[in-house]
C-alpha cells in the first residue's frame, strides 16, 4: 500500500516513537540511579502516577517528588526497572503505551539477583512546549512480586523521606 | 539508497516490532481478535512437542486454549530482534523469555529463540507467516495456575523412562 503521509509526516511519527522510547527508559534509569531532576522531567506538572506501593495516586510534581524519595535508588539499594514491548499510538500530540515491566533485585535467600516482579504499564504522554514528550499519567499494574523483600532495601519501605505519603495496605509490597 | 527508500526501510523495522509485541500482549491479556491480527491467512506456527498449527482456524484454537490475565498472568517477554527485509518479506531471529508466577514469586519459566517469517501484507501491515520458536531451557515445576510444559525436560525423560 503506498503511503499517504509526506516524507515529513512518516519521519515525525518516527521520531515521536522514539522520543517517547527515551521518556520510557529515563524513567527506570532515573529510578535506579537516583536522578531525581532527571525523573521529575519524564512528568507533566499535573501527572499522575499510581504507585502500588502507596494508597492513592500521586498527584503532581511535589507528591510524584515525594514518592521518588521514598523510593530506593543506587548506590543503597541496586534493582533494575526493565521495560519491554512498548505499544505505541500517537494521536497527535498525545499518546497512549501499554508496556511490560519486571524489576530484578538482589536476595539474600538465594543469594543473588531475583525477578522482584512484574506487570504491565498503562501510560499517557503528551507532547510539551519544549518538544519533549512527558507522562501525563502512569498506572502501574504490578501481576507478580516476590514476598520476600529484596536486599538492603527492607528497611526502605517506609522512609522518613516519604513525608506525607502513606502506604498501600498491600501487605508484602516492597516497592515499584 | 534514496531518502524515500531509507524512510521505509525504517518503517518497515517498526511495523514488524509492533507485530512481534503484539504477539506478547495479546496472548499474555487474551487479545483474541488482535492476535489473529498478527498472522496471515495461512500462517505456520510449530512449536516443539506441541501440535502444529496451518492457519487461522487452527491458530485461533490454539490461542483459546493458552493462558490469558486475569485467569493467569505471565509474560512473553521478546529481545534483541535481528531483522532482514528483503523487499516485502522479512526474516526475524529474536530471543525470548516468559515469566510467571511461582509460590515464592515470579521466575523464568523458559527461554529460546523465535525464527519468524513475516510478509508486507496489501494493507500495508506486516504479519507472521512463519514461527518456529526453539525451547532451549524450561523450568519443570508447574506455576501457579499452570500446568508443566509438555516438552519440559522431566516430560520428556518421562516418555523414555516410563513409570513402572
Amino acid at each position: 500500500m503506498k503511503p499517504t503521509k509526506s516524507v515529513q509526516q512518516r519521519l515525525q511519527a518516527l521520531e515521536d516513537k522514539r522520543a517517547i522510547l527515551n521518556t520510557l527508559h529515563a524513567y527506570g534509569h532515573c529510578l535506579d540511579y537516583g536522578d531525581e531532576e532527571g525523573f521529575m522531567d519524564c512528568w507533566t506538572a499535573d501527572a499522575v502516577l499510581g504507585w502500588t506501593v502507596f494508597a492513592g495516586p500521586l498527584n503532581g510534581h511535589d507528591r510524584i517528588r515525594s514518592g521518588f524519595r521514598a523510593h530506593t535508588h543506587a548506590p543503597d539499594a541496586w534493582h533494575k526497572h526493565l521495560l519491554a514491548q512498548p505499544q505505541i499510538s500517537l494521536h497527535g500530540d498525545t499518546a497512549r503505551v501499554h508496556s511490560m515491566f519486571f524489576r530484578l533485585d538482589p536476595y539474600v535467600s538465594t543469594a543473588g539477583p531475583e525477578i522482584y516482579a512484574f506487570g504491565r504499564y498503562i501510560d499517557t504522554l503528551l507532547r510539551c512546549a519544549d518538544g519533549r514528550w512527558r507522562f501525563t499519567g502512569r498506572v502501574v499494574e504490578k501481576e507478580a512480586a516476590r514476598a520476600e523483600a529484596p536486599a538492603l532495601a527492607a528497611d526502605r519501605r517506609t522512609s522518613p523521606t516519604a513525608g506525607s505519603l502513606t502506604t498501600g495496605d498491600q501487605g508484602a509490597d516492597h516497592g515499584n | 539508497m534514496g531518502i524515500e527508500e531509507r524512510l521505509q526501510l525504517l518503517e518497515d523495522e517498526q511495523s514488524i516490532l509492533d507485530t512481534l509485541y503484539a504477539y506478547g500482549h495479546g496472548l499474555d491479556y487474551g487479545q483474541e481478535d488482535a492476535w489473529i491480527d498478527c498472522w496471515t491467512e495461512d500462517a505456520v506456527l510449530d512449536w516443539p512437542g506441541r501440535a502444529f498449527m496451518r492457519g487461522h482456524a487452527e491458530l485461533r484454537a490454539g490461542f483459546r486454549a493458552h493462558s490469558h490475565a486475569p485467569a493467569m498472568y505471565h509474560k512473553h517477554v521478546v529481545m534483541a530482534p535481528l531483522i532482514s527485509i528483503a523487499g516485502d518479506t522479512a526474516t526475524v531471529r529474536s530471543m525470548f523469555a516468559r515469566l510467571d508466577r511461582y509460590p515464592e514469586g515470579p521466575g523464568i519459566r523458559a527461554f529460546g529463540r523465535y525464527r519468524d517469517t513475516l510478509v508486507r501484507c496489501a494493507d500495508g501491515r506486516w504479519r507472521l507467516k512463519e514461527r518456529l520458536p526453539e525451547i532451549e531451557a524450561v523450568r519443570a515445576q508447574a506455576p501457579l495456575g499452570g500446568e508443566p510444559f509438555p516438552d519440559s525436560p522431566a516430560m520428556r525423560q518421562a516418555l523414555v523412562t516410563p513409570a513402572r
